[in-house]
């Protein structure tokens, strides 16, 4: 919250009258702590994979620059960003009341700054960054290539919230959960006794710890610096906000002490006090909480005397311009040699689009990520390319991709992942799973394993005999492998499985048929057929099915020259270990 | 399982019963003589259950008042009752039911699941089959704070696991298998199923050898009783199926694991022909390091249809 200055510092006590004293700006205090625990009850809804009346990824659709930055990259508008474009179109009437009033990471920051925040001179021409970046977004985007996960408020805070705060708070109950079990025992309290806490784990937390380390921090240089200097998404609001309807006017009561200048958390009060730097202003009404005279109030009215304007230097016009150029220009070089993918393609969740697009409607808000009940889900470094980072991939060390779950294709706003229907859901291809016999324990060591057959939604292991070989090798039909990744994560090879997906022949679609795709190219992924081909030819080793062993003396009655199924051995002289009959 | 149902094959477990008491199936053969080793009951997969217990003596027998109780089912596949991959909830619930009755202080069902737990617990029937019983009995648990270090005094391979702390606390432990064949084990029933109830079941395939693993096991975990659901037997195709079904409408119950696994074998066809007990390696290895018996043709045998 911004920090209140000492009262009093300037001007007698005299001048201090009832309005000086007045409680802060109360209904944006109210609104704001609403909606930050919207956004964070939403964000719970979705990590614990509840059921929510609103849709859990609102906040991230109402990201103007998210709305903006998609639409231009991706060349669509997807219903999801329609509330963003919202924010812009009102802009013009409502300024930035969307960050002093709505935007949880305003909320966040504004925490953060009643902490630690220290009011120092920081040269105005700095208040430019915000639109190089906006400008540095808005130009890749136009070149297809989307940025808007550099600054990007909404899936900044999602990530930070999402993928850090709570599954550390998650892992922390679920270690003191223990602790209350004695209680819970005694009392037979089986709801506490049985609370099964899912804490999943990302990567790039680190990451993502320490980029808001650097944002908190930055509020001993200035309140709201994130928001003054960095934000692109304030930055589009702000270019649109040289008129708002709502806004600052001050009275020719006012005495010029300075004081709403010193307080503006914004610095959107001109040299001129009785002037607003629109654009920068957030509405919070700080300034007439503090000024002595009660010369500020905040009327709605159509027109504006230019005189109450502080024109932004119009550098910021300039510097969109050119940043925009430079952006393009840059990414053009870099995007050449540093978006190309640093290995094979990553698995994504089912229902991505093709890479390209997929790239190109990431914002890489991590939603998917926290929404998966597997944890499967992850942001990737760079194994996408330099573009590519954060994005989410499969990692099946971690997680199964189950057949009938979608959380992700719900979770996503911008169709980076298209929500699938059930029957569409189950054919998603989203790559082949391969067998490594150089560290796989049925083939390098001949041992009874054979998870990857247990556990395969799709039936697609197949159990074959190998010469040499007592035990049934696993092979995988690429025809029934869906890629789910129930067998990498499974499979007891340690470091790196036995098993493991990889990107082949993954179908990936914008629009379509993901069914009719992949029956096209022949592929049969359905969770119901039957595994016929357990049953082995029979040969002289593999006369037997799985698991079933000859019986070991000729002659015995059940033991022909008939093959074995698995894990059944031929009998042996006499029924062993069993105690004689009393 | 709705309610009605429950109570319908409440009763005729009941019927069954009375019919014993009226004489139509001798009382005394049932009651008077010693329980045999090995109960085989064809009939409904409830009733079958009940018929078997009593059998062997009762559930008494087995659960004194105030005593703790884990039943562990196959239901670690997000599958319907049919492909024979879980056990049938009736069996489950006949078991809790019998349990309560015979004045445990606390049932629970519990299994380690191969899949999402909560698909799980819906797609076997399980879970809401036992809501008729009692709430919130079922659980499958995949968080390691549910488990506890425990060690296997007499493993041979494997020494140590992490098994769940509820079945270490527990005073009598009901292994409730489906019948069905596993491509690396040969079959899963009730030696095989205590997989289910440890965190680390990979270490059995990946440092051990599973079949001595699997005996280790059952060394620690074993069953006060066994009922081996065989309502459908997953003969090809295990352990999660889909394979090949018979529908045998059988429940064999024993207090010898290794016993009621052999009987088991010897009854049903796997991969369409007949196997010997010992022909399954874990069922042979646990009879000679002398967790059962496996030579069957030397056990009482009661054989019932109801
Ligand atoms: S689970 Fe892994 S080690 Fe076991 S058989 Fe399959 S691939 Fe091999």
């Amino acid at each position: 919250m911004q920090t209140r200055r000492a009262p009093g510092r300037s001007g007698p006590a005299r001048l201090r009258n009832k309005r000086l004293r007045l409680p802060r700006p109360r209904a944006q205090r109210l609104v704001q702590a609403l909606s930050l625990t919207l956004f964070l009850g939403l964000l719970a809804a979705a990590f614990a994979n509840l059921a929510s009346p609103v849709a859990e990824n609102l906040f991230l659709r109402l990201d103007p620059l998210v709305a903006l930055g998609t639409a231009l990259s991706a060349r669509d508008f997807p219903a999801g960003i329609v509330p963003g474009l919202l924010v812009l179109a009102l802009a013009p009437l409502l300024g930035r009341l969307f960050c002093g009033w709505v935007c949880p990471m305003g909320a966040t920051v504004d925490c953060a700054d009643a902490l630690l925040a220290r009011r120092r001179r920081l040269p105005g021409s700095l208040r430019q960054v915000k639109y190089w970046l906006l400008a540095l977004v808005l130009g890749s985007a136009l070149l297809g290539v989307s940025l808007v996960f550099l600054a990007a408020p909404m899936p900044l805070l999602t990530r930070l919230w999402g993928l850090v705060a709570y599954p550390l708070a998650a892992l922390s109950m679920e270690k003191a959960l223990p602790l209350m079990r004695p209680v819970a025992d005694a009392l037979d309290i089986r709801t506490l006794l049985f609370l099964e806490i899912r804490a999943p784990l990302f990567a790039t937390m680190g990451f993502v710890a320490v980029f808001f380390g650097l944002v908190f921090a930055a509020s001993r240089l200035s309140p709201r610096f994130w928001c003054r200097y960095v934000c692109p998404a304030g930055a589009s609001l702000a270019l649109l906000s040289r008129r708002p309807v709502w806004r600052r006017r001050v009275s020719e009561k006012c005495i010029e002490c300075g004081k709403c200048q010193r307080a503006c958390p914004m610095q959107a009060i001109a040299d001129d006090p009785h002037a607003t730097r629109h654009g920068e202003c957030i509405l919070c009404r700080v300034c007439a909480g503090v000024c002595p005279t009660g010369a500020i109030d905040f009327p709605v009215s159509l027109p504006v005397l230019d005189s109450q304007i502080a024109q932004p230097t119009m550098a910021g016009r300039r510097a969109v311009l050119a940043a925009g150029a430079t952006g393009a220009a840059g990414l053009v070089v870099g995007g050449l040699g540093l978006a190309a993918p640093l290995q094979a393609a990553t698995v994504r969740p089912p229902g991505s689009a093709p890479e390209d697009e997929f790239l190109s409607r990431c914002m890489r808000c991590g939603q998917c990520a926290l929404a998966c009940p597997t944890n499967i889900i992850q942001p990737v470094w760079f194994s996408s390319g330099v573009l590519g980072v954060f994005s989410p991939g499969l990692t099946p060390v971690r997680g199964f991709c189950d057949p009938h779950c979608h959380q992700c294709g719900k979770a996503c706003p911008t169709l980076a992942i298209r929500p699938l229907p059930l029957q569409e859901r189950v054919w998603a291809k989203l790559g082949t799973a391969e067998v490594n016999r150089e560290t796989c324990l049925a083939w390098k060591d001949k041992k009874k394993c054979l998870v990857c057959d247990e556990v395969c939604p799709y039936g697609a292991v197949e159990l074959k005999p190998e010469p040499g070989n007592p035990v049934y090798v696993p092979h995988v039909d690429e025809k029934r492998c869906a890629g789910c990744g129930y067998c990498e994560h499974f499979c007891p090879v340690r470091p790196a499985r036995a098993i493991r997906v990889g990107s082949k022949n993954q179908i990936r679609l914008s629009s379509g048929s993901l069914q009719s795709a992949a029956q096209a190219t022949g592929l049969s992924l359905s969770l119901k057929q039957d595994k016929t081909w357990g049953i082995p030819a029979g040969s002289d080793e593999h006369g037997l099915p799985p698991g079933f062993s000859p019986l070991e003396e000729s002659g015995t009655p059940g033991a022909g020259s008939e093959p074995l199924p698995p894990g059944f051995s031929p009998l042996e002289p006499e029924p062993a270990g069993g105690k004689p009959s009393s | 399982m709705k309610r009605r149902d429950f109570l319908k094959y409440q009763l005729h477990g009941a019927l069954w019963l009375a019919a014993g008491a009226s004489g139509l199936v001798s009382a005394e053969s049932l009651f008077a003589e010693a329980a045999p080793d090995v109960a085989v009951v064809k009939g409904a997969p409830g009733a079958a259950t009940r018929a078997a217990v009593e059998l062997l003596g009762g559930m008494k027998a087995f659960v004194k008042p105030g005593q703790r109780v884990v039943i562990k089912p196959n239901m670690s596949f997000p599958h319907p009752v049919e492909r024979g991959s879980n056990t049938h909830p009736e069996v489950v619930t006949a078991l809790a039911a019998m349990c309560k009755e015979a004045g445990a202080s606390r049932v629970l069902v519990l299994d380690h699941p191969l899949s999402s737990a909560e698909r799980c617990l819906e797609q076997s029937g399980i879970r809401e089959a036992c809501q008729a019983i009692e709430e919130d009995m079922v659980h499958a648990f995949t968080s390691p704070s549910f488990y506890r270090e425990a060690d296997i005094p007499k493993g041979e391979d494997m020494k140590r696991n992490q098994v769940m702390r509820d079945v270490l606390e527990a005073d009598v432990l009901i292994a409730a298998p489906t019948a069905k064949s596993h491509s690396s084990a040969g079959v899963s029933l009730s030696l095989k199923g205590m997989m289910g109830l440890i965190l680390d079941r990979g270490v059995m395939h990946g440092r051990h050898e599973l079949d001595e693993a699997i005996v280790d096991l059952a060394s620690l975990l074993k069953a006060d009783l066994t009922v081996i659901d065989s309502s459908y037997v997953l003969t090809t195709g295990g352990p999660s199926g889909p394979g090949k079904v018979i529908k045998a409408d059988t429940v064999i119950a024993s207090r010898d694991m290794v016993a009621a696994d052999a009987t088991c074998v010897a009854s049903f066809e796997w991969y369409g022909r007949t196997f010997k007990p010992q022909q399954v390696n874990h069922i042979r290895r646990a009879a000679e390091r002398g967790l059962g018996r496996l030579d069957i043709e030397n056990l009482h045998t009661r054989t019932l249809t109801l």
